[in-house]
C-alpha cells in the first residue's frame, strides 16, 4: 500500500484530531524545517525517529533511530550476528572465494555515482543490522508492550531460514568450527577425570587404613598376638628385634605402627600423655602436641566414622611419639574423624616430614591445615 | 510547529513503517521497508559474519544540495 501525501494528512488528521489545513501547513513547515536544516550542513534529528541529512554527494539521507528500526525489524528482534569464522584461520583460500561469491558487497564508500548504487551500498553496509540485534531485548519488549503487534507471522519463520542458508553458504567454516568444539571437550573430559582420579586417590589411602585398623582391633585384642598385616612387612625385622630386647614389657615402645600394638589396651593412653619437653621445638613430627603450633599443618594418615576410634589411634600413635591430633571434618555430608601426625609450620615441611612416616603411611597421606574444634 | 504534530506524525509514520506501507512525502521522499536476507559481511580484519535476516527502513530522495542552489 501506498501513502502519498494527501493520505499521510488525513492520517495525521485523524490522529491529532487538528483541522487538515492545519496539518498541511505544519507537514510543510517541517519538511521545509528538514531541508534548510540539511541545507546549514547540519543533521536536523526527530527524537526516537531519526536523522535527516545532506551527505557528500549533496543527497538527502535519512538514518532511522534505533528504536525504530528496531520496531520495524521487530519480527527478527535478539538475533544476533554469527561470526563464521575466526580470526586466525583468515586467509584460507577456499574461505576467499567463497566470500567472493557475493558481488553486491561492496565496502567502497567514498564513489559518488548514481543514486541506485548509493542506496545498495548503505543497505550493504547498514549499521541496523549490527545495531539491531545488539539492541537489548527490552527495548524491543517494551515497544511491544506500548503498541501490541497485529501482524501474527510466525516466529519460526525467521529460524528456518538460519538454520538452512549458512550451511549452504558456508558448510567449511562450520566444519572448523565442530571440529574445534570437539578437540575443547575432549580436552575438557580428559581434565575432568584426571581431576576426579586425583581426588579419589587422595581419600581411598586413608579410607584402606581405617578399614584395616577397625577390622583389626577386635580381632586381635582377644587373641593376643601380633598378626602383621600386608603393610607391616616391612617392620617386620624391627618388630622381631624389639621383642628379643623387651621380652618382659607389654609394650614395644619404638613400634612405629598402632596396628601392631594390639595389646596395649586404650585406656591406658590418657595416663601416658608426656609432658612437653623444654627443649621440643614448637614444629616437628615427633613429640608431644603443642597447643601454639596448632596454626600449622599436619599429615593425615587415617580417616574414622567414630570419635572414639579416631581418639583411641590417636592415643597410640602418641605413644610412638608422635604428635597425634584428632580433627572433625564434614566431607560430602557426614563427619569424619581425621587423625593426623606431626605440626608443620609449612606445606613444604610437612611434605618433607611424610618421607620419614613408615610404610604405607608416607605415601598413603594428605596434609591438611591444623583446625582445633 | 507543535510538538504534539511532531509525535502525531512519528506515530503515524510508524504505524505505516510496521504494515509495511511505502510513505511518499512529497518535497522529502519516499520511506519503504524493505526486508533484507540474512547474508554474511566481512570485516577488514577478516572476520566474517553471518548478519541475520532483517526489515530495514530505506529513504530515497529526489532533493540534492546542488540542485537547490
Amino acid at each position: 500500500m501506498n501513502i502519498d501525501k494527501p493520505k499521510l494528512v488525513e492520517l495525521l488528521v485523524e490522529k491529532t484530531g487538528m483541522q487538515p489545513e492545519n496539518v498541511e501547513s505544519q507537514l510543510d513547515q517541517l519538511i521545509e524545517r528538514i531541508i534548510s536544516a540539511a541545507k546549514r550542513g547540519k543533521a536536523l534529528e526527530i527524537k526516537d525517529f531519526g536523522l535527516f541529512y545532506f551527505n557528500e554527494s549533496g543527497e538527502l539521507k535519512f538514518d532511522p533511530a534505533e528504536e525504530l528500526s528496531t520496531e520495524i525489524s521487530f519480527k527478527y528482534a535478539g538475533m544476533k550476528p554469527v561470526e563464521l569464522k575466526p580470526k586466525r584461520d583468515s586467509g584460507l583460500p577456499p574461505i576467499d572465494a567463497d566470500e567472493e561469491k557475493e558481488p553486491e558487497f561492496s565496502p567502497v564508500i567514498d564513489t559518488p555515482s548514481e543514486e541506485l548504487q548509493k542506496v545498495e551500498d548503505t543497505s550493504e553496509d547498514d549499521p541496523f543490522g549490527i545495531d539491531d540485534s545488539e539492541d537489548d531485548d527490552f527495548d524491543f519488549l517494551s515497544d511491544m508492550e506500548e503498541e501490541p503487534q497485529p501482524e501474527t507471522e510466525p516466529e519460526v519463520k525467521p529460524i528456518k531460514e538460519i538454520k538452512t542458508k549458512p550451511i549452504k553458504k558456508a558448510p567449511q567454516k562450520r566444519k572448523n568450527n565442530n571440529g574445534l568444539i570437539a578437540i575443547l571437550a575432549i580436552l575438557l573430559l580428559i581434565v575432568l577425570i584426571g581431576g576426579t582420579i586425583w581426588f579419589m586417590d587422595s581419600f581411598t589411602g586413608s579410607e584402606e587404613t581405617e578399614v584395616a585398623t577397625s577390622s583389626d582391633l577386635p580381632v586381635l585384642v582377644p587373641e593376643e598376638l601380633p598378626v602383621i598385616t600386608e603393610e607391616d612387612e616391612e617392620n617386620i625385622e624391627q618388630l622381631q628385634e624389639v621383642e628379643e630386647q623387651q621380652t618382659t614389657e607389654t609394650e614395644p615402645a619404638q613400634e612405629p605402627e598402632p596396628e601392631i600394638e594390639v595389646q596395649q589396651p586404650v585406656e591406658e593412653t590418657p595416663a601416658t600423655t608426656p609432658q612437653p619437653a623444654a627443649d621440643q621445638p614448637l614444629y616437628g613430627l615427633m613429640g608431644v602436641v603443642m597447643e601454639e603450633a596448632n596454626d600449622g599443618y599436619s599429615i593425615v594418615i587415617h580417616s574414622f566414622n567414630t570419635e572414639d576410634t579416631a581418639r583411641s589411634t590417636a592415643a597410640l600413635l602418641s605413644q610412638d611419639g608422635y604428635r597425634a591430633l584428632v580433627n572433625a571434618r564434614t566431607v560430602g555430608g557426614s563427619s569424619t574423624w581425621r587423625v593426623s601426625v606431626g605440626q608443620f609450620e609449612t606445606l613444604e615441611q610437612a611434605r618433607q616430614a611424610t618421607e620419614q612416616l613408615p610404610s604405607p603411611y608416607n605415601t598413603q597421606n594428605f596434609i591438611h591445615r591444623i583446625q582445633i574444634n | 510547529m507543535e510538538s504534539e504534530f511532531i509525535i502525531a506524525f512519528k506515530e503515524v509514520l510508524r504505524e505505516q513503517f510496521v504494515d509495511k506501507h511505502k510513505v511518499d512525502i512529497e518535497g522529502l521522499g519516499t520511506f519503504e521497508v524493505k526486508h533484507r536476507e540474512q547474508h554474511q559481511k566481512k570485516y577488514d580484519d577478516g572476520k566474517i559474519v553471518m548478519l541475520p535476516p532483517a526489515d530495514v527502513l530505506e529513504f530515497k530522495s529526489n532533493i540534492r544540495i546542488s540542485n537547490e542552489h
